[in-house]
């Protein structure tokens, strides 16, 4: 620890490093620690912890595949409820269609019928006077 | 308005019969037509007669007479020649059209200017004119094209692309118009089919419409025209003709042969089978051991281990292509099959029900290799019942989804031989399904909201959704005890589902709308 105290120092002061010697033994401290720091983080995890955890981890990554399989089912359903959709939509359009189609003709014949023309023709009149009070 | 040229070779057809074929034509309701008729030397001196009467009562009417005896193909080629018609139709001489059928035909390709080839739906007349058997034919489908003229009469082909592939063969003699009709396949941009009768072929002694062997030459000639059409094509398969007369069709095998995972959920029943009380997945999985002829494929069992009820005791064989998982979540067959799939590594996935028994020692062969058919998702095999009458040989959803031939004869081929060829269907049973693993992947696998029935319906219609095809084949039979193993109702939220999905579908059928 004295060697690196020693740079540190020279460093801090912006000095030279007087002997090259020293700095190698620096490196050399410093390498030794960081591998004792590994080997005492190593004895903490042993074999059997990692082990587990990439059981852990299988078992995660089959879950989320099992996942992502029931979410492209869950797309593809919902993309078949939307057909399924569009499909009665068509067919309720198409009902809809005739009945107004359906109504219209109706129409067309009420509008035909003598009682319908008398009926209008006897209103005469009155609309004509509700169209006079109207400009008015 | 396109005009027709119907093409008639005549060689000494019963009066009655021809008159009858005359009849129908000039009673047809789309008047833009012109008749080529070609006598092949007829030697009853009427037929001549009837033609040249015929000429000059109708201009549209035009004959040809050879002046020797050339055969089927040489008539009906010397009529093309001198056919002028945007596109050609194709009578025989004792056949008859129903009055529309130019009319329908022309409406249809009035839908779209792409159309190179139409066909129809087709019924046979017996000798006194009676109709039967009629033949509600699938949308154009490739590969039961392979096993047999389907789509034959009526057919409609624009004449440009006959001209291009070069007309009628001489040397496919009783198989002409199979072999003419595969070529044009091959080029037409678009081929429709009217589900409509348009045609009435008549059933006379040693017509072809009578009798399959009535003319054995064509069979040789029809297994020559798809061995043909195949090279063209460039699908590499080995041909046969089956007893029954049909062309049976295997592509051959990609090198190295696939890897297969078979996939088989159980909850380790055990049954009387044969007679004999039986443990379900044991039986099947020595079946596969002690039958099976393919070498590269690994067994997944998933096996529940949740169920309240005592377990058989499941002992599988010491074999390292054959593994096990534990389910021990509620019963769930579409959840077990999406475990055995993910818990596989092959390329081909098979699912198999633990209540079969493989009958056919190639059956995986066979099932992968029509899986190399193009767009070809999924394949089912022939599965029979323990009595060995059918149980399921595909699926069709008229009048409501249900399996195809179940409870009738194996030994017979069926309406059109449809338990005799390979062909496209709307689905198969998952009792025994082949399925492209990235396939049944990307369509997220079985729905898990179906636990024990419809789940395959389901995933059926999903596969057709996305633009693939499933094919069923006779090539591969299998045993399956049907529903040995749990109880066959239906849960009714399973029926909601799967008409909440595919309603739509109910009823229609692009493949098999023949009744079965």
């Amino acid at each position: 620890m004295g060697a690196c105290s020693k740079i540190i120092n020279m460093s801090d002061s912006g000095s030279r490093v007087a002997n090259p010697a020293d700095l190698r033994d620096a490196s050399r401290e410093r390498l030794l620690a960081e591998i004792g720091l590994l080997q005492h983080q190593y004895s903490l995890t042993d074999a059997a912890q990692l082990e587990a955890q990439i059981v852990q981890l299988k078992r995660e990554l089959a879950d989320t595949e099992m996942r992502v399989l029931q979410a492209r089912d869950y797309a593809r359903g919902c993309a078949a409820e939307l057909g399924e959709a569009q499909a009665n939509f068509a067919i309720h359009q198409q009902l809809a269609d005739r009945q107004v189609i359906q109504a219209r003709k109706k129409n067309q014949a009420i509008y035909a019928t003598p009682t319908w023309k008398m009926g209008r023709l006897m209103m005469l009149p009155a609309r004509i006077v509700r169209r006079i009070l109207k400009g008015g | 308005m396109p005009l027709f040229s119907v093409i008639t070779p005549v060689y000494n057809p019963p009066i009655d019969a021809f008159e009858a074929c005359i009849a129908s034509m000039l009673t047809q309701t789309y008047a833009d037509w012109e008749w080529c008729l070609v006598d092949d030397a007829s030697t009853n001196p009427q037929i001549r007669t009837i033609m040249e009467r015929l000429a000059r009562k109708d201009k549209r009417v035009r004959i040809m007479f050879r002046p020797k005896n050339g055969g089927i193909v040489a008539a009906s080629q010397d009529a093309l020649d001198f056919a002028t018609g945007e596109f050609i139709a194709f009578l025989d001489n004792d056949d008859t059209l129903h009055p529309n059928s130019l009319n329908l035909v022309s409406a249809t390709l009035d839908k779209d200017p792409t159309i190179d080839y139409v066909y129809s739906d087709e019924n046979k007349l017996d000798e006194q004119g009676r109709p039967y058997d009629l033949f509600r034919k699938p949308a154009f489908d490739p590969i039961r094209l392979l096993g047999q003229n389907y789509c034959s009469h009526f057919s409609v082909i624009r004449s440009t692309l006959i001209d291009d592939v070069g007309g009628f063969r001489t040397g496919f003699e009783g198989s002409q118009d199979y072999d003419l009709i595969l070529r044009i396949t091959e080029r037409a941009r678009t081929i429709a089919h009217i589900p409509e009768v348009l045609y009435h072929w008549r059933a006379i002694p040693g017509s072809a419409a009578n009798q399959l062997d009535a003319k054995p030459y064509a069979l040789v000639s029809a297994e020559r025209a798809v061995k043909d059409h195949l090279r063209r094509v460039k699908i590499d398969a080995t041909v046969s003709v089956s007893d029954a007369g049909f062309i049976q069709v295997r592509p051959t095998m990609s090198s190295p042969p696939p890897k297969v995972s078979i996939i088989i959920p159980t909850r380790g029943d055990g049954q009387r089978i044969w007679g004999v009380h039986t443990c379900l997945v044991e039986n099947a999985v020595a079946s596969i051991l002690n039958k099976s002829t393919y070498s590269n494929y690994e067994i997944v069992v998933v096996l529940d281990v949740k169920e309240s009820k005592p377990l058989y005791p499941v002992s599988l064989p010491d074999d390292p292509r054959i593994s096990v998982v534990h389910y021990d979540s509620p019963f769930n067959f579409s959840d077990k099959c999406n475990i055995g799939v993910k818990r596989s590594t092959g390329e081909i996935v098979i699912l198999l029900n633990d209540d079969t028994e493989v009958i056919d020692a190639d059956w995986i062969e066979t099932l992968v290799s029509m899986l190399q058919f193009p767009d070809v998702a999924m394949v089912g095999p022939m599965l029979l019942l323990e009595d060995s009458r059918i149980q399921s040989a595909g699926h069709t959803n008229i009048p409501s989804p249900h399996n195809i031939g179940s409870g009738l004869s194996s030994n017979q081929t069926g309406k059109f031989g449809m338990f005799g060829v390979t062909r496209r269907v709307s689905g198969v049973t998952a009792a025994c399904a082949a399925i492209h693993r990235s396939i049944y992947e990307e369509l997220g696998g079985f729905s898990i909201d179906y636990p024990a029935c419809f789940n395959d319906l389901d995933f059926g219609n999903k596969i057709l959704e996305a633009g693939y095809h499933i094919v069923w084949t006779p090539l591969a039979r299998m045993y399956h005890f049907e529903s040995l193993t749990r109880d066959p109702t239906v849960a009714p939220h399973e029926m909601a589902m799967l008409e909440k999905r595919w309603k739509r579908y109910f009823g229609r059928e692009d493949y098999s709308r023949q009744p079965a």
